[in-house]
């Protein structure tokens, strides 16, 4: 906005002026990180609103007849939910008790012993908060309630419930809980966010984990943001265990092809069933259920290399998600150089040259050689076909970084320049100002 | 595809067109600034960070009735302009109805970096609660965000003489209300001497 012009509007007392002046001065930017949660919140409330306006526009046109068969068809399951013992509507959420501590004015929840605090909903749902974590109880509805994490380690166990929706956020992750049993952790400082699931499945948003991620019972996510890096394992099943227990992936016909030796995989015959045809369907309920060890069976099952050859653009990319979350970078980054080599010119091109970025950075963990160098080629690519794509904040934020690791602040500093020019409010923003000001 | 080198009018055209990629680029341009006006408006964080996403979740659903691409600035800061009004009004309304739910503290002050600061933070937030919807975010806009009268005009979709009014009404009533608040007078003088830096 442009500067204020005097002498176009009355004076205002010497007082007042300074008030204002204070009140201009006392606002503080918003973070890379809070912009970023917002950004997340705005997308998920489009996201219902189009989801309420498709259920509207269906019910539209739907004629006076079926509203009638539509509305009987209510009345009978309503019945038959009272006969079975599962109430038509929820009775609304209460926090019915809070043992271990108090609850302040914003929703703060104050420790008073060395035990943490639980907080205990009237429908049976509960949240601990283990002995030194912060955390904020947003609010309280009808039909769930919203809980922040701002830093350390919290159980909860959600009573599974049609009508209800349970949010947890912590640092810039949300996660959607159903019913479920799960733990959560953010640490704020390291920024590194971490949850277990032992019952149910949720869905996890935030940055990093594009789009979401849905878990099942028994694996446990673990995503560091300045490494961009996300995890997810997956626990061994206790010997039958009831409900908590993962699902098994289907056994391999063919031993897993170990990680490291994917280039030079044999090709085995695809199982009848396993063909390309049956696979995309196959492969996008398997992504939607994070079930990320059937994708890679299905892989192992028809031979790393005919998959290579015989799967579409898509498939290849949630092939290279799976073999991310589930370690296996080699993999990952056959999948992408196989989308390079078949669809050079395809809509998600610049996408595989980005990613096989980040999946080199995976590579340095498990292997010799400077993979770092190699995502820099990688990012370096990415950047110069795709100076604005989606991914140039990014691309340059994790250049910056790894220059750094590699050739110290002197190399890395021009590259934070630019960063911060072309993207004040990035995520790496905050690392680049650092940069600068070391000496 | 565009990206953070778009032009407003591009990103509005990215916009228009439903392009994810212009969703994320508008937040990332406007949310800042718009997140300060709503902060310094309410004289609440959280209130102000509630009020932004419902201004950029309608911007991005009326983001098809822009006329002018040109204007997407303008386009954002109406409906800011709108829902922080909207929001002021709703807050009135709770005021009269004590059994309603409560007001929320402005927590601006907390932010002040002195303790003599952030009384007087409090003090001002509670005269701006007196003023109605449309004087207070004028006089915000005018005093805090530095706005001229003819982008307040534009922005606000009210006559340059509206705006004169409304910034005279404020600007009088404010005064003469911290005048004849001897403490308050009295903190102001003693912070110029002791907080400007």
């Amino acid at each position: 906005m442009t500067p204020r012009p005097p002498g176009d509007d009355p004076q205002d007392a010497p007082a007042l002026a300074a008030l204002s002046e204070l009140a201009r001065d006392a606002v503080q930017p918003h973070t890379a990180g809070e912009l970023d949660q917002g950004l997340d919140a705005v997308v998920g409330r489009l996201a219902a609103v189009r989801v309420r306006r498709r259920a509207l526009r269906r019910w539209a046109m739907v004629g006076a007849t079926a509203a009638a068969c539509g509305a009987a068809a209510l009345i009978v399951k309503v019945r038959s939910g009272a006969r079975e013992g599962v109430p038509g509507r929820e009775p609304s959420v209460v926090v019915s008790r809070i043992e271990g501590g108090t609850l302040l004015e914003g929703g703060y929840l104050s420790q008073s012993g060395a035990a943490g605090v639980k907080v205990v909903f009237n429908e049976g749902t509960t949240f601990q908060l283990m002995p030194g974590t912060r955390g904020k109880l947003r609010a309280v509805e009808r039909d769930g309630a919203h809980f922040a994490v701002e830093h350390g380690t919290a159980s909860f166990g959600v009573t599974p419930s049609r009508d209800h929706q349970w949010l947890v956020e912590a640092g810039p992750f949300l996660v959607t809980v159903k019913g479920t049993v799960f733990t959560v952790s953010w640490d704020s400082s390291a920024e590194r966010f971490e949850l277990g699931l032992r019952q149910g499945h949720v869905l996890v948003t935030g940055p990093v984990v594009n789009g979401g991620i849905a878990l099942r019972a028994g694996q446990h996510l673990v995503v560091s943001l300045p490494r961009a890096e996300t995890v997810i394992t997956e626990d061994k099943p206790a010997g039958g265990s009831g409900a908590a227990a993962p699902e098994p992936a289907a056994p391999p016909r063919n031993p897993p092809v170990p990680a490291t030796s994917v280039a030079s995989s044999t090709v085995a015959a695809p199982p009848s069933g396993a063909g390309p045809g049956a696979r995309p369907r196959r492969w996008a309920a398997a992504l939607a259920s994070g079930r990320w060890d059937r994708i890679l069976a299905d892989v192992d099952r028809a031979g790393v290399d005919a998959t290579l050859e015989s799967a579409g653009s898509d498939e290849l990319f949630v092939l290279a998600d799976a073999a991310r979350y589930r370690r296996r970078p080699d993999l990952a980054r056959a999948a992408l150089l196989a989308h390079r080599r078949r669809f050079p010119h395809g809509p998600r091109a610049l996408d595989a040259v980005f990613l096989l970025g980040r999946v080199e950075e995976l590579r340095e963990h498990g292997s010799a050689g400077d993979a770092r160098a190699q995502a820099i080629v990688w990012y370096d690519e990415y950047l110069a076909r795709a100076p604005a794509g989606p991914y140039a904040a990014e691309a340059l934020g994790r250049k910056m970084i790894l220059t750094n690791e590699l050739g110290g602040p002197a190399r890395a500093r021009p590259i934070a320049r630019e960063y911060l020019v072309r993207f004040p409010t990035g995520s790496y923003a905050g690392a680049a100002r650092a940069l600068e000001r070391v000496p | 595809m565009a990206g953070p080198r778009a032009g407003d009018a591009e990103l509005a055209r990215g916009l228009m067109a439903g392009e994810s990629w212009a969703i994320a680029e508008t937040w990332h341009r406007f949310a800042p600034m718009v997140l300060m006006t709503a902060e310094r408006a309410l004289g609440s964080r959280a209130e102000a960070e509630d009020a932004v996403q419902e201004v950029f979740c309608a911007v991005f659903r009326k983001a098809r009735t822009l006329r002018d691409p040109e204007s997407l600035r303008s386009f954002v800061y109406s409906f800011a302009v709108r829902v922080l009004k909207s929001e002021l009004r709703r807050r009135r309304v709770r005021g009269w109805f004590p059994f309603l739910q409560p007001v929320t503290p402005p927590d601006l002050a907390h932010r002040a970096p002195d303790f003599e600061s952030r009384d007087l933070l409090a003090k001002l937030y509670a005269l701006l609660d007196r003023l109605t919807p449309r004087d207070r975010m004028v006089f915000v806009l005018r005093r805090m965000e530095s706005m001229t009268v003819d982008e307040i005009a534009t922005t606000m979709g009210l006559s340059l003489s509206t705006v004169k009014r409304s910034m005279a009404h404020a600007s009088g009533r404010l005064s003469r209300w911290v005048q004849a608040d001897p403490g308050l007078a009295g903190l102001v003088r003693g912070d110029q001497g002791g907080r400007r830096r």
